[in-house]
């Protein structure tokens, strides 16, 4: 485990030397200052532009680590060879692709951490304990997706070229989210093929549809507990199966 | 006793849709003598690499067997051993001490007992300790090499295994990288590197494996080789020339 940690911890270092987090930030807060102004041209709906926008500003923030990183993460590596030094130690394949998704990780919690706090000061949700529930439920969901996005385009990169990981991240991503949308269509069309083409989704998709939660809507009215569980069982189910496969597809490849 | 010994090992790169499969390593086998260095010879896309990153794991080879010290590469076997790859790129947002101390941590855990000093042994044999605190972005292409060697020797392994240490460098860092390869000689570690710069393998080697196409054309004492040609460069010449005239 200390040698996960120690790669994590690079591979975090990394990413904070090289201003990805800084810039990331800069990005993300702008979106929420830009949500902010937003908010002060509507005088009844200062709070809802307020909490959509802000929302989808650290969205974005988490998305683009997530995608870009992701993307180069393990190829970067392999490509420049810096991972035979590496692996030439007493560290495992798995060991060595644990560490460098903890690292992304922990920058996309520092970077939820930094937002939350600006956008939660911002919408004041620290006076009321519900309202503070359902935030942290909200930014926790955002956590989790841009976990299992990271899975998904790090175990693309194994297989395809960075940028292509990166679009497929894209593709995951959008059918993630439209998978209600494309099931209720599906089921009016009656369409065989459009319903067995919508399963199949179902089953290669995490189903992102149902954590669309970030809206002032949900921060007001709460997440009913049942779909919080729902949603740690099933993201951590695809995030478990997508670091599987990763490490799977890791310990066959050929280090060129 | 041997520190390594390989034994058939093959290697075939599948090749693309329209694309022949390439056989890159055909039953190579070879051993190192402990205590001495090796050569690895051998002209351009002879194998020498894939030979050395198949010791490694990093390319799986089809078949074959690899034994260090007797045993097949293992956690403990691997911090016995040090290694430079052909062209070190490594982690250049790391300074020259922090990059030494991951691989530190890698080797022995989070305890940093004893760290410094082989730190500061490690950085005064490659002439690095002035530079030992700034990142590796701002280092030369012979200081990059240096501090890789000062990795390979942190832990002070008991094998050597260097992918053409010297290519690349200018005459002074050639001798300097040379005048460090005797030190850990002196010192009784096993070194085993790949160079196609013949002179330095006459300098430095007691044994030789001589690669070609993928088949292992020698492997045994270097003085035997060269008694029988009086060069080294003679001695590789004829041999290859002769297995390239069979092929």
């Amino acid at each position: 485990m200390i040698k996960v940690f120690t790669l994590a911890k690079t591979t975090l270092q990394e990413m904070l030397r090289e201003k990805v987090f800084s810039i990331v930030l800069l990005i993300a807060i702008a979106l929420i200052a830009l949500s902010f102004l937003l908010g002060a041209l509507s005088l009844a709906e200062q709070r809802k532009i307020l909490a959509d926008f802000g929302f989808l500003g650290i969205e974005i923030g988490l998305l683009g680590v997530s995608l870009f990183s992701g993307s180069y993460l393990i190829s970067k590596e392999i490509e420049k060879q810096t991972c035979l030094l590496i692996l030439s130690r007493p560290v495992s394949r798995s060991q060595f692709m644990m560490g460098k998704i903890f690292g992304v990780i922990a920058l996309n919690t520092l970077l939820l951490v930094s937002l939350a706090l600006v956008l939660g000061g911002l919408l004041g949700v620290w006076s009321d304990i519900d309202t503070l529930l359902a935030y942290l439920k909200i930014c926790l969901s955002l956590w989790f997706e841009s976990s299992v996005v990271l899975g998904w385009v790090i175990c693309l990169s194994l297989v395809v070229r960075p940028v292509l990981a990166l679009g497929g991240g894209v593709i995951v991503f959008l059918l993630g989210h439209w998978l209600g949308d494309l099931t209720f269509f599906a089921q009016k069309s009656k369409d065989e093929f459009f319903l067995l083409g919508v399963r199949f989704f179902h089953w290669v998709t995490p189903n992102l549809y149902k954590l669309n939660w970030k809206s002032a809507y949900f921060l007001d009215t709460g997440i009913p507990l049942q779909n919080f569980f729902w949603m740690l069982a099933h993201m951590t189910g695809w995030m478990i199966l997508l670091v599987l496969l990763a490490n799977f597809l890791f310990r066959r490849k050929d280090i060129v | 006793m041997s520190v390594l010994e390989v034994h058939n090992l093959n290697k075939t790169f599948k090749g693309g849709l329209f694309e022949k499969d390439h056989s890159v390593l055909r039953n190579v086998s070879f051993r190192l003598p402990e205590g001495q260095t090796s050569g690895f010879v051998g002209s351009n896309g002879s194998g020498k690499t894939t030979t050395i990153k198949c010791l490694f794991d990093f390319i799986r080879p089809d078949s074959g067997q690899i034994h260090f010290f007797g045993k097949p590469l293992s956690s403990e076997s691997k911090t016995r051993i040090g290694y430079l790859p052909e062209r070190p790129y490594l982690y250049e947002f790391l300074t020259g001490v922090e990059f030494l101390r991951l691989h530190w941590n890698l080797c022995y855990g989070a305890s940093l007992k004893d760290f410094y000093a082989r730190a500061d042994e490690a950085l005064k044999k490659v002439d690095l300790t002035h530079v030992k605190d700034r990142r590796l972005r701002t280092y030369s292409k012979g200081m990059l090499q240096r501090v890789g060697i000062a990795q390979a020797i942190l832990s002070r392994p008991e094998l050597l295994i260097l992918d053409e240490p010297m290519s690349g460098l200018d005459p002074d860092g050639r001798s300097m990288v040379k005048d460090i390869l005797k030190q850990e000689q002196q010192r009784g570690v096993s070194l085993f590197f790949s160079s196609h710069l013949l002179l330095d393998m006459e300098e430095l080697c007691q044994h030789l494996v001589v690669i070609n196409r993928g088949q292992i054309l020698y492997d045994g004492a270097l003085k035997s080789f060269v008694n029988e040609y009086q060069s080294l460069e003679k001695a590789f010449s004829v041999l290859k020339g002769k297995e390239d005239a069979r092929d």
